[in-house]
């Protein structure tokens, strides 16, 4: 058998945000500093997921000019007074490393894929792995989920640290490479799950080629229950309204008056940002529907009124356009007309972060430098979507040499001209595929050579793939196509010119 | 002692001034001399322009030369899509990639409005297959005058003079062919000047 070759390899990050972040705290007033999703395992031991603090963490540590872990760390140190931190990517992952790292007395902030902690895991006892199991598997038990999977867990668990006494293995780095689905079939699904999150299994259909974009996947996520903490209530604003109203431009004035409610409330008050809104819409007929309302950047609700509330109501807006369109679905078979009346509403503050007052100036999300800038960042809080920047990055090879940015992180004084090694004039398309795309020859009605570049020869099978020639092809579809052709006269489609 | 009617006479003479600063031509800078020469005559803010931009033409790069000659943001709206914008492409014409923002979404026509009502940004690129009304065209054009914006509108097929579009200043076709290795600009309304051939090398 082979030796273990990945332990917790989440893949190759792009950079160093990492979804999760495991901390130990003995503070928990402050515990939403850092994110409005945080699950308790234990006493002082908790799991902040922080997808949704992404945008604003980038943007936050790019203006404070640090990189997001210095930045979040200093979160957790000023805050949350967290002595010990892990950044992972999986929230198992963090809670065996903090564990390890308690036993060994070690105080810090760690990511999960440093060298140092890399380096430590051979050494990692499945005494900390089968604490950590079922530490997280009576977790669950109290809030009765995953029941069926959870099944003769404890005995399932017996007979698996036999099955390792047996063998003398104490440590990570003592096991031989053992498949997922034999360790499932043995010990059944929570266990193997448990294992599949300590031990990620390649995608079988994974090119040799190293993909160089971001390529770990919350795949591994799957099965993973989240549990949200909350110690304190949510407030909960109510709406009844004097007569019935079904179109925006009648609810707009009422809303804002409930949103008038809202920021008055001490619980959302500054320094606390909200980040997530329920609001729920009771209908003429006592049905009742809940919309989420979510912040792309943490939401001061007091700046927001002196603005007339044009972030929140924009949000509002969206949420409210959705919901038409589906009771205007559901209902389309029935002949009903004004089936949205709407008699009342509520709206719930579900997620807050409530950083200190140190820290809370930081949470300025617009760079009163740049007045630009400052009204497309402004602009992206308003919309659903999202807004992209693209920029050049070395590399030479074609496709991997450009990457996706966030709009906060534009850098004015910067300019982003052609930074490929290759030469930057050459004829190059708008739009990329994420990966070549086979092309049959057959397709291509007329083609125009460009010019010749390197592949990433180095991980491919054969070593004379070590080139690729790029055309402007026109296909039988009328599309100028960016392609290229290989040493084995295989096309491929890497881009398309308009 | 300014009376009032004099400052009325001032206020309106500055509006005036305003007005006919606007309508002066202005033309564009691009590396290109013979593409600056043939948009001399053209006003870029304050005026939607629409674009006859099919796909399979690289008929987006004049308008991206353009563009990038301002210098200035440019939001992008377009449909979602599972391809990306290659920054790389802007850079191989000497544009500075970090200048375009690019919203791709199911619903365009939300998100744009948005962005026209709050004057986020005074170059907008509508490229979008979605059906724009009158009325819509009717709002980018009085919003365009009134924000001293430029708006692109890139439509998915040629234009042509059959149908006419009243709430635009100018229509342009361009496009790129493979066989000949040219670049073609056709404009049928706003310029005087009514086509224009590029050769490849020329660009690039």
């Amino acid at each position: 058998m082979n030796k273990v070759i990945s332990l917790f390899d989440y893949g190759k990050k792009q950079d160093d945000f990492s979804r999760f972040v495991v901390f130990k705290t003995y503070c928990e007033e402050s515990l939403f500093a850092l994110s409005p999703d945080i699950m308790k395992i234990s006493t002082h031991i908790y799991v902040a997921d922080m997808t949704s603090m992404e945008s604003y963490f980038r943007g936050a540590s790019f203006r404070a000019k640090m990189s997001v872990q210095e930045f979040i760390e200093m979160v957790l140190a000023k805050d949350i007074h967290s002595f010990l931190s892990v950044s992972c990517e999986h929230p198992f992952q963090g809670l065996v490393l903090i564990n390890h790292l308690l036993e060994k007395d070690v105080e810090g902030h760690f990511l999960s894929d440093s060298l140092f902690l890399k380096k430590l895991y051979p050494n990692i006892s499945f005494k900390i792995w089968i604490s950590t199991a079922k530490k997280l598997e009576s977790i669950y038990s109290k809030n009765k989920i995953l029941v069926s999977q959870r099944k003769d867990f404890h005995t399932n668990m017996k007979r698996f640290e036999k099955f390792l006494s047996h063998l003398k293995i104490s440590n990570f780095g003592e096991l031989k490479k053992v498949e997922f689905f034999e360790i499932q079939r043995r010990y059944k699904s929570f266990i193997g799950l448990l294992w599949k999150w300590s031990f990620p299994v390649k995608d079988k259909n994974q090119k040799e080629e190293i993909n160089l974009f971001n390529y770990s996947t919350y795949e591994y996520f799957k099965g993973f229950q989240w549990i949200s903490y909350r110690f304190f209530e949510n407030p909960v604003f109510h709406h009844f309204l004097d007569f019935p109203v079904s179109t925006w431009s009648l609810i707009e004035p009422h809303l804002k008056e409930s949103l008038l409610k809202l920021s008055q409330d001490e619980e959302v008050k500054a320094p606390r940002r909200i980040m997530e809104l329920v609001w729920t819409i009771t209908l003429y007929d006592s049905s009742t529907y809940s919309l989420n309302i979510p912040f792309k950047y943490p939401l001061c609700v007091e700046e927001d009124a002196n603005k007339e509330f044009k972030i929140t109501l924009n949000q509002f807006l969206f949420a409210f356009e959705k919901f038409e369109s589906l009771l205007k679905q559901k209902n389309e078979d029935l002949e009903f007309i004004n089936v949205n009346l709407i008699l009342g509403w509520s709206v719930e503050v579900t997620k807050t972060i409530n950083p200190s007052r140190k820290t809370a100036n930081l949470f300025d999300t617009l760079n009163r430098k740049n007045e630009e800038q400052e009204k497309i960042i402004d602009l992206e809080r308003k919309i659903s979507g999202e807004i992209k920047v693209y920029k050049s990055k070395p590399n030479h090879l074609y496709g991997l040499d450009f990457f996706e940015d966030n709009v906060a992180l534009v850098n004015e004084e910067k300019k982003d001209t052609a930074s490929s090694l290759m030469d930057s004039k050459s004829f190059k398309p708008f739009f990329i595929y994420s990966e070549p795309i086979v092309l049959n020859e057959s397709e291509i009605l007329y083609s125009r050579f460009l010019e010749r570049s390197s592949t990433n020869w180095w991980v491919s099978r054969d070593i004379e793939d070590s080139f690729r020639d790029y055309y402007i092809c026109e296909t039988r579809d009328n599309n100028l196509i960016w392609a290229f052709k290989n040493y084995q006269e295989k096309w491929f489609k890497h881009g398309l010119f308009s | 002692m300014p009376t009032q009617t004099s400052k009325e006479f001032i206020s309106r003479a500055e509006l005036l001034d305003k007005e006919a600063k606007l309508n002066q031509t202005q033309g564009i800078s691009t590396p290109l001399n013979r593409l600056n020469n043939y948009f001399k005559d053209l006003n870029l803010y304050s005026s939607v322009i629409e674009w006859g931009a099919p796909s399979g033409r690289l008929s987006r790069l004049i308008p991206l030369l353009i563009l990038g000659s301002t210098q200035e943001k440019v939001l992008w709206f377009c449909d979602e899509m599972q391809e990306k914008f290659y920054a790389n492409a802007l850079n191989s014409l000497s544009i500075n990639s970090s200048n375009f923002y690019f919203i791709c979404e199911k619903d365009v026509q939300r998100s744009l409005r948005a962005a026209v009502n709050e004057d986020s940004c005074k170059i907008l690129v509508i490229d979008t297959k979605t059906f724009i009304s009158k009325s819509d065209l009717n709002f980018l054009s009085t919003k365009s005058r009134l924000n001293q914006s430029t708006y692109f509108l890139m439509r998915h097929f040629f234009l042509s003079n059959k149908n006419g579009n009243p709430f635009v200043k100018y229509r342009i076709n361009s496009s790129y062919d493979l066989r000949s290795d040219c670049f073609k600009v056709n404009c049928i309304k706003g310029l005087s000047k009514k086509s224009l051939v590029l050769k490849r090398d020329e660009v690039f």
